[in-house]
């Protein structure tokens, strides 16, 4: 692979005890889209401020285009200048006007003149749809706005790669897709670019190749089809199809049940779950919870799941338990039927998956044709 | 206004001298004034409006269950304090201040010797001397205890001066015939400087006249320093300091009218007396029973007759603007250079502070707290008297040292709060671009820092300036002080006053000025109008 723009090999890094890039191995080609996808707190962000040295990696070797950037005594302001990062939170100079934050670059670090830098300058915030903004300050725009001036900010300083980290995560959903666009048209001008993102759509259809992070490594890559449609690995699978969790842990008898409606509530709306199908997950959490609460002793806490699936539009809502607890639905007597029958009311389908050492209470949550109309 | 115009019908209706230069403080105004002169002049306020009628002195023995007023540390304080126990004794810092609040009926009694009450009747004719000499005090030369040569060579010299007439003719001319100018006498300037100190106390024995210091005390101290070979340096402090700069070695000997007391000699020694004079108390004449109280007898003249002559008393006469100017000077060469030295320091000290090592920043915030711990006037006299007590440093030095420390721990504080206040991303961004650590600071962060901290750092140098009035304790001759050594010759208690206040808030206002053009500047709304046509 000797044309690799950018090869990473074995990179660590720690912060204090927690290890947060376990070992990333990579080759990006010239003019790559690449994606990075993964559960939070994966290393992504990381890996990515790595790259330009914004965080100091604890081991490892980053070279591009030759030149080994890790190595003791690199030019570190040198080689970021070639390899821009947009923020998740925009970070525009607030003193600046649009125009300035992208010619204070040019001005400052690559010399060019006055004329110049104003001329691109101008162009570049034309190509983003923001030409006669050149005047305005950063307060004055809008979230999706401050994004697009970021990115053509980046661009201005004609860097070989644009590193993008969450771009779209601090915007509210009207604004997601003005950005999305300019970053397309970027990709499309065959700029290298990496970009942490939770856009799964956009992911596929934009970027060359797909790297899905897990625990600090890349655990599976590949081009978006192969990721998203023909996952490799279990744990890429249940990341595609369960992209969206939320998780109610209990660890004390005294249970706010407000705080937990209000969480559910929340994830529901979020991922846009009908009434229906959020009322009767409501029930079934609180169902579960109840036949749980008394054995919290044993236990010592428990977490309930519930998992989303955009592909087959199913709830989930799951409990993991230890062997050795019993199941309290496994009961012959009444109380264990009677709590079989709330939940199915509930639910519909309740399964027990065992495991080595542990067993899981599914609930699986459908919408009902009835309650559709209805 | 409804207020403003209710207290003057009070004074109308009482017959009260109504003095037309004084006008209530408007709420809020009082931000710029320095703490000293709006003290001073809310003080005279309060005394012209709220005035009454005082009881008429009689006697001495009545006056003596009255209020008396001392220089603070004189020997009339002592004297005071021990043989007039059922007085109220009020201590002043300057004889002025003294005739100030007496004219203001404030006090009953002030005390002073024979000379100078005489010099004072003939300036103030409103004051006159009561009753018979209390005491008898012989005025000696003060030395430090350890210094037998030099006051070996002062009783050597005095002996020569009682001997051949010189000192008769001194107090004579001085004392007596009330003359005001010093006769010509020459120095070598490659001399060695003989530092004396003393006390502005009004004519005869030290005042400014002419803009030059004169008075009794003055030719004394240069005939002794002539006679030794020595070139004179005076240093004028208020009374109280008069000895402690002694101890400390700001000055080798006082010559300053002292009287020789035993509580003195307990810290100093004295050499042979050079004077014997008595002490008398003196009062208001309107006090005294018989004298006419009617309005037209104290005031005479007009609204803007009497403006106009307190101008020309205060400003023109012996070309005392340029003693103004010079004070003015003053202040401003202070409130610059600490302002300067103190930003320069504050920076220090916020990266210290801000640092992760405890090396750097435990002794920042220790010193911090210190700093703005302490009195500003504490501050100064400790730095002056005892952290360069035995050094010959400059007393304007050592002020904008002071100050430029304790504006140095207040701006550090500004700093880092507004370093704070910037988000860490603005660092980052200017970083990946691929700014250096020190150019993002200088492109970024500091001009985002500067427009956020200006109206607070602006507020803090006022209260700077406005806290250098104090410099006067360590021999400074500041605008205050220049405004105290006008009122101690011409005994005018408001126009001084009013005066020095009008020149602060003029200061202050194109001080802020200044800065009100940077904050301006980093404005990024103006300075986006600026840029777009």
């Amino acid at each position: 692979m000797t044309d690799a723009m950018i090869r990473i090999e074995d990179l660590h890094k720690q912060f204090g005890d927690l290890r947060v890039l376990n070992g990333v191995d990579a080759d990006i080609r010239k003019g790559e889209v690449i994606s990075i996808i993964g559960p939070s707190g994966c290393g992504k962000s990381t890996m990515l401020r790595c790259l330009n040295l914004l965080e100091q990696p604890t081991s490892g070797r980053i070279v591009i285009e030759g030149e080994e950037i890790t190595a003791p005594g690199a030019d570190a302001p040198r080689i970021r200048q070639r390899m821009n990062m947009v923020f998740q939170s925009f970070n525009l100079f607030d003193h600046l006007t649009v125009l300035e934050n992208l010619t204070i670059g040019p001005l400052q670090l690559l010399g060019k003149s006055e004329s110049e830098a104003r001329k691109k300058a101008l162009e570049l915030l034309h190509t983003v749809g923001l030409a006669e903004r050149a005047n305005h300050l950063p307060s004055e725009l809008s979230g999706g706005q401050k994004q697009r001036v970021a990115i053509a900010r980046c661009v201005a300083m004609d860097p070989d790669v644009i590193l993008l980290d969450e771009p779209t995560s601090a915007l509210d959903p009207t604004m997601v897709s003005e950005v999305l666009a300019v970053i397309r048209n970027l990709a499309r001008q065959g700029l290298t670019m990496l970009m942490v993102t939770h856009e799964m759509e956009f992911a596929r259809d934009a970027s060359s190749r797909i790297f899905f992070m897990h625990e600090g490594r890349i655990h599976e890559q590949g081009p978006p089809d192969q990721v998203f449609d023909h996952p490799q690995s279990p744990l890429t699978r249940a990341f595609i199809q369960r992209v969206r969790s939320h998780v109610v842990s209990i660890d004390s008898p005294d249970v706010d049940i407000f705080a937990i409606h209000g969480g559910l509530e929340g994830f529901c709306e979020k991922h846009l779950i009908t009434r229906d199908v959020a009322l009767r997950l409501d029930l079934a959490t609180e169902e579960l919870i109840a036949l749980l609460l008394p054995g919290l002793e044993s236990l010592k806490q428990f977490e309930l799941r519930a998992e989303y699936s955009e592909t087959d539009r199913s709830l989930v809502l799951s409990v993991n338990l230890p062997a050795s607890f019993d199941n309290p639905l496994d009961g012959t007597d009444i109380e264990s039927e009677l709590n079989r029958q709330v939940l199915a009311q509930a639910g519909g389908e309740i399964d027990v998956v065992r495991r080595e050492t542990s067993y899981d209470i599914q609930v699986t949550i459908r919408q009902q044709p009835s309650a559709q109309q209805a | 206004m409804k207020r403003r115009r209710l207290a003057l019908r009070r004074v109308h209706d009482q017959r009260l001298p109504l003095h037309p230069t004084i006008d209530p403080p408007a709420p809020g105004s009082n931000r710029c004034w320095p703490i000293s002169a709006s003290m001073a002049l809310l003080f005279m306020c309060c005394i012209s409006l709220s005035a009454t009628a005082q009881d008429v002195i009689s006697s001495v023995e009545q006056l003596k269950q009255m209020r008396i007023g001392v220089t603070q540390g004189s020997a009339y304080d002592v004297y005071a304090d021990k043989n007039f126990p059922d007085a109220t004794v009020l201590r002043f810092n300057s004889q002025a201040d003294l005739i100030t609040a007496l004219v203001a009926n404030k006090l009953d009694a002030g005390m002073a010797d024979g000379a100078s009450l005489r010099a004072l009747m003939a300036e103030q004719p409103r004051v006159t001397a009561f009753g018979e000499s209390l005491f008898d005090s012989p005025s000696g030369a003060g030395f430090r205890k350890d210094s037998t040569s030099l006051r070996g060579q002062f009783n050597k010299f005095l002996a020569q001066a009682k001997a051949d007439g010189t000192l008769e003719d001194i107090e004579r001319r001085w004392r007596k015939e009330g003359r005001t100018t010093l006769p010509t006498i020459a120095f070598d300037t490659d001399a060695p400087v003989l530092k004396v100190g003393n006390s502005i106390m009004g004519l005869p024995n030290v005042t400014y006249v002419d803009n030059l210091l004169v008075g009794s005390e003055i030719e004394i101290a240069m005939r002794f320093a002539q006679s030794i070979g020595h070139r004179p340096e005076f240093v004028t402090v208020d009374w109280g300091a008069l000895i402690p700069s002694l101890i400390s070695g700001k000055i080798d000997v006082i010559i300053s009218d002292m009287f020789i007391t035993p509580e003195r000699e307990e810290s100093i020694g004295f050499s042979n007396p050079y004077r014997q004079e008595g002490n008398y108390f003196f009062v208001l004449k309107s006090r005294l029973s018989g004298a006419n109280n009617s309005k037209t007898a104290q005031e005479p003249i007009g609204i803007f007759a009497s403006l106009k002559d307190s101008f020309y008393r205060n400003i023109i006469r012996e070309d005392r603007y340029k003693l103004i100017f010079n004070g003015l000077w003053v202040t401003v060469i202070i409130a610059l250079g600490s302002c300067i030295l103190g930003t320069a320091f504050g920076v220090a000290m916020a990266a210290m502070r801000m640092s992760s090592l405890a090396i750097l920043h435990v002794p920042a915030r220790i010193f911090i707290e210190i700093l703005r711990g302490v009195p500003a006037v504490v501050l100064l006299m400790l730095i002056f008297y005892v952290v360069f007590g035995s050094v010959n440093v400059n007393p304007v030095a050592v002020a904008i040292f002071s100050f430029g420390l304790m504006f140095a721990a207040y701006s550090a504080e500004i700093f880092r709060a507004g370093l704070l206040s910037i988000d860490r991303g603005q660092t980052e961004a200017a970083v990946s671009l691929g700014f250096t650590q020190l150019g993002s600071f200088r492109h970024i962060i500091l001009p985002q820092l500067i427009q956020r901290i200006l109206p607070v750092y602006r507020g803090e140098f006022i209260s700077m300036v406005k806290n250098t009035s104090i410099v006067g304790y360590v021999a400074v001759q500041d605008l205050t002080k220049v405004g105290d050594i006008i009122r101690s010759r011409t005994f005018d208690a408001f126009f001084p006053l009013i005066m020095v206040t009008l020149i602060y808030l003029l200061l202050i206002w194109l001080l802020g000025q200044g800065l009100t053009y940077i904050e301006r500047r980093t404005d990024p709304e103006r300075r986006r109008a600026r840029l777009t046509p």
